[in-house]
């Protein structure tokens, strides 16, 4: 999992950008570059993590764009680097939920009805495999869909990659309760991998 | 979660696959998950059930991303920020207090904070209250409590029997780089490692395991509710659990939720009592509540 942010050059400064040039001496074009750089990035992981949340495709699209806005702003103003992938992530949720709160008069829903349901099948597959890739994919989303929100959260950031510290930073929970809902999460879903 | 006949748990099976147990603890879990059939059965659904779930939400959601970026959008904007008297100069952060640097307002609270310390601890009743206003849960020097978030407590499947079988707590020191990791954390890089015990929330002689969500840097001498008390109470628990009149998740739990409260509770004393093991007999034993 975390392969995926390692890999990635983003990442390395990323992660390495607690030791970094402090903001106050890169001027406001340097760090539009850089801002510019993080949402190629993360556009399609924030994207994908707060549609995820219930939200519509053009509001997590003014999700992020938002959040890119404030990080330059953040940035400019000399405030902290440390870890801007969990800053990023954390900032992106909330923003979400706001803008799923402020709409669920209209449209009560706390994931998409589809979500998990309608992944492109694997081309590749002949059509039997695709059959079984199908009602996995069905059990697996029945079980998703019953989780408690929190759970849910958890394991949505652990598939973007976020290290245990960074999911506990965004959800604002303690350490032990993400590897605890985790680890019952994956459970389920394993026994309902077996059926 | 847990499974009893030390087998590793669901939750250590999936930190050592995501790495987020030490080197050490992630060996121990991986040479236990080799020998035995059950749990290396548990492992690969764990991690076949990640890797399925992973694959489908990213199939998913990808497929519902629109592919036309929104990035000249956001240049746009950003370059209307940056045009903007191209953002605020050192000295207008100084200026303008609405764009002042976090650390300006952070000494502007200090500062506000010491005043009302100081007029708070000159009121006639100071003396009385001392003791209230200087308990150390932290201070200057390290926290005497863990953060909660960075150190919950973390122990491994054993039973009270076990646990006395293996003998007193002789406690070994966790290796240097995790406690390098456990001041890192705490963001006291450059905290002298010589005052502080990088200790264990719960100790090992009760369960508690090396992982670094079991510990934390704790002051030797900077306070009276220091490492050498703490081992005090360490000691006491053990022997409350093996003579049969505490239960070790009991003990387990209140050395993980204030082990400062624990001590008050199975000691009867608000202060740490001298370090004369003697004064410590299981009849003293009856806890408050």
């Amino acid at each position: 999992m975390a392969d995926l942010m390692r890999d990635s050059a983003i990442g390395s400064a990323l992660l390495g950008a607690v030791d970094g040039a402090p903001a106050a001496d890169l001027s406001a074009r340097e760090i539009e570059e850089e801002v510019i750089l993080l949402f190629d990035e993360f556009r399609e992981k924030l994207l994908r993590y707060t549609i995820s949340l219930g939200i519509g495709v053009q509001d997590a699209e003014d999700v992020t764009q938002e959040v890119f806005l404030s990080l330059f702003r953040h940035l400019r103003l000399g405030r902290s680097r440390s870890n801007l992938r969990g800053w990023i992530f954390r900032v992106a949720h909330h923003l979400a939920l706001k803008h799923r709160n402020s709409r669920q008069r209209q449209q009560a829903r706390t994931a998409p009805d589809n979500f998990l349901i309608d992944a492109q099948a694997d081309s590749a597959a002949n059509p039997e495999e695709q059959l079984n890739d199908e009602r996995r994919r069905r059990r697996l989303a029945l079980v998703f869909l019953v989780l408690p929100e929190r759970d849910r959260w958890c394991l949505l950031l652990r598939a973007e990659g976020l290290r245990y510290r960074e999911i506990s930073g965004v959800l604002g929970i303690s350490l032990g309760a993400v590897s605890n809902s985790l680890a019952r999460s994956l459970a389920r879903l394993a026994r309902a991998d077996e059926r | 979660m847990r499974h009893a006949n030390d087998h590793v748990s669901d939750e250590e099976i999936l930190m050592a696959l995501d790495g987020e147990l030490s080197v050490q603890r992630t060996d121990q879990v991986r040479t236990h998950v080799a020998r035995c059939s059950a749990c290396r059965a548990r492992m690969e659904a764990i991690e076949g059930a990640g890797a399925d779930f992973n694959r489908i939400y990213r199939a998913t959601e990808s497929a519902s991303v629109p592919h036309a970026s929104s990035r000249a959008s956001l240049q746009r904007k950003l370059a209307s920020l940056t045009n903007d008297a191209a953002g605020p100069s050192r000295l207008e952060r100084w200026v303008n207090p609405l764009s002042a640097p976090v650390w300006a307002y952070v000494c502007a609270a200090a500062l506000l904070l010491l005043v009302l310390t100081i007029g708070w601890m000159h009121r006639p009743d100071a003396q009385r209250e001392a003791t209230l206003v200087t308990l150390p849960y932290s201070n200057a020097s390290g926290p005497v409590l863990p953060d909660v978030r960075l150190t919950p407590g973390a122990t491994r499947p054993v039973t009270g029997s076990e646990i006395c079988a293996a003998g007193g707590p002789a406690e070994m020191r966790p290796p240097r780089p995790v406690q390098q990791a456990v001041f890192h954390e705490y963001g006291m890089d450059t905290a002298p490692e010589r005052e502080y015990e990088v200790d264990h929330l719960i100790t090992p002689a009760l369960g508690g395991t090396d992982d670094i969500r079991n510990l934390w840097p704790e002051p030797y001498a900077s306070t009276e509710w220091n490492a050498h008390v703490k081992d005090q109470l360490e000691d006491h628990l053990h022997s409350l659990v093996c003579g049969g009149k505490l239960d070790l998740a009991t003990a387990q739990h209140d050395m993980a939720s204030n082990w400062i409260s624990a001590y008050k509770k199975y000691f009867h004393s608000d202060r740490p009592l001298p370090r004369t093991s003697d004064l410590i007999e299981d009849q003293r034993y009856t806890p408050k509540s």
